[in-house]
């Protein structure tokens, strides 16, 4: 019963580090133009780093 | 293992069991990444990249964690965050390191975290491919060849669509059946069309 725990908690913490990580990763100067142009409310997707 | 083999893994996998009109899998991006084709194209190749890195990575995961304490029953939940990881990794590598491929593939890779046509080759990867007697190297090149060809397919059928839906923009076409209904008219008879490659292997 652990290991499956350990498992998918070890992916979970691996995602949030990422996450995390991603977030803090700044966005380069020169793509900002296209990011900026694609910013929506559309998809609902929480991952997406380009929403507000 | 031939070459053979990993050939018609490849042709299998792009144009007789294809994903989207075949398997049905990956239909958000498959309607709403297909309006251009510049926008088909990245989005193509952001999920050829992230398929073939996201299937190598699961089978390992499967073949060197899951199946050896005895866990497969977790592969699903564990196959979604490894691919949710996997993209966070790439885009904030792609930010960093090459700024000229974010900006072709940057916009597309969040929305692969929800396309389910990643995870359901890593599962069909699986179901399909894996067995207890087949070497881990053996399997893991097959698996990557699958996705190849998955992805390959994906991208095929997706700039196609992309194509006719640019032509029927600037067709007359009822308005009864402008944008969405005559998109699926044109899906339905894809699929159709694919089915008469079932014999080619």
């Amino acid at each position: 019963m652990l290991i499956p725990i350990l498992v998918i908690g070890g992916l979970v913490l691996t995602y949030m580090g990422l996450y995390i990580l991603n977030k803090k990763t700044p966005i380069p100067e020169e793509c900002r133009e296209i990011v900026d142009k694609v910013k929506c409310g559309g998809c609902h997707n929480f991952a997406c780093s380009l929403k507000d | 293992m031939s070459w053979t083999v990993f050939a018609t893994a490849i042709i299998s996998a792009m144009l007789i069991n294809n994903v989207i009109l075949m398997q049905f899998l990956g239909i958000c991006p498959f309607l709403g990444v297909s309006k251009k084709t510049s926008s088909a194209i990245g989005m193509s190749a952001a999920v050829m990249f992230v398929m073939v890195v996201a299937s190598a990575v699961t089978y390992t995961i499967y073949d060197l964690i899951l199946y050896e304490f005895n866990i497969p029953y977790i592969s699903t939940i564990a196959f979604i965050l490894v691919i949710a990881s996997l993209v966070q990794f790439v885009e904030m590598v792609l930010k960093k390191y090459s700024k000229s491929l974010y900006k072709s593939l940057g916009i597309y890779l969040p929305l692969i975290t929800t396309n389910c046509a990643i995870l359901g080759v890593s599962e069909s990867n699986i179901s399909n491919i894996w067995t207890e007697s087949l070497p881990y190297g053996q399997g893991l090149a097959l698996a990557v060849f699958t996705a190849l060809g998955t992805s390959l397919g994906f991208g095929l059928i997706i700039f196609a669509f992309s194509s006719i839906r640019e032509k029927l923009d600037s067709s007359n076409v009822p308005d009864a059946w402008k944008g969405v209904p005559i998109s699926l008219v044109v899906a339905g008879i894809m699929s159709v069309a694919f089915l008469g490659l079932n014999g080619i292997i």
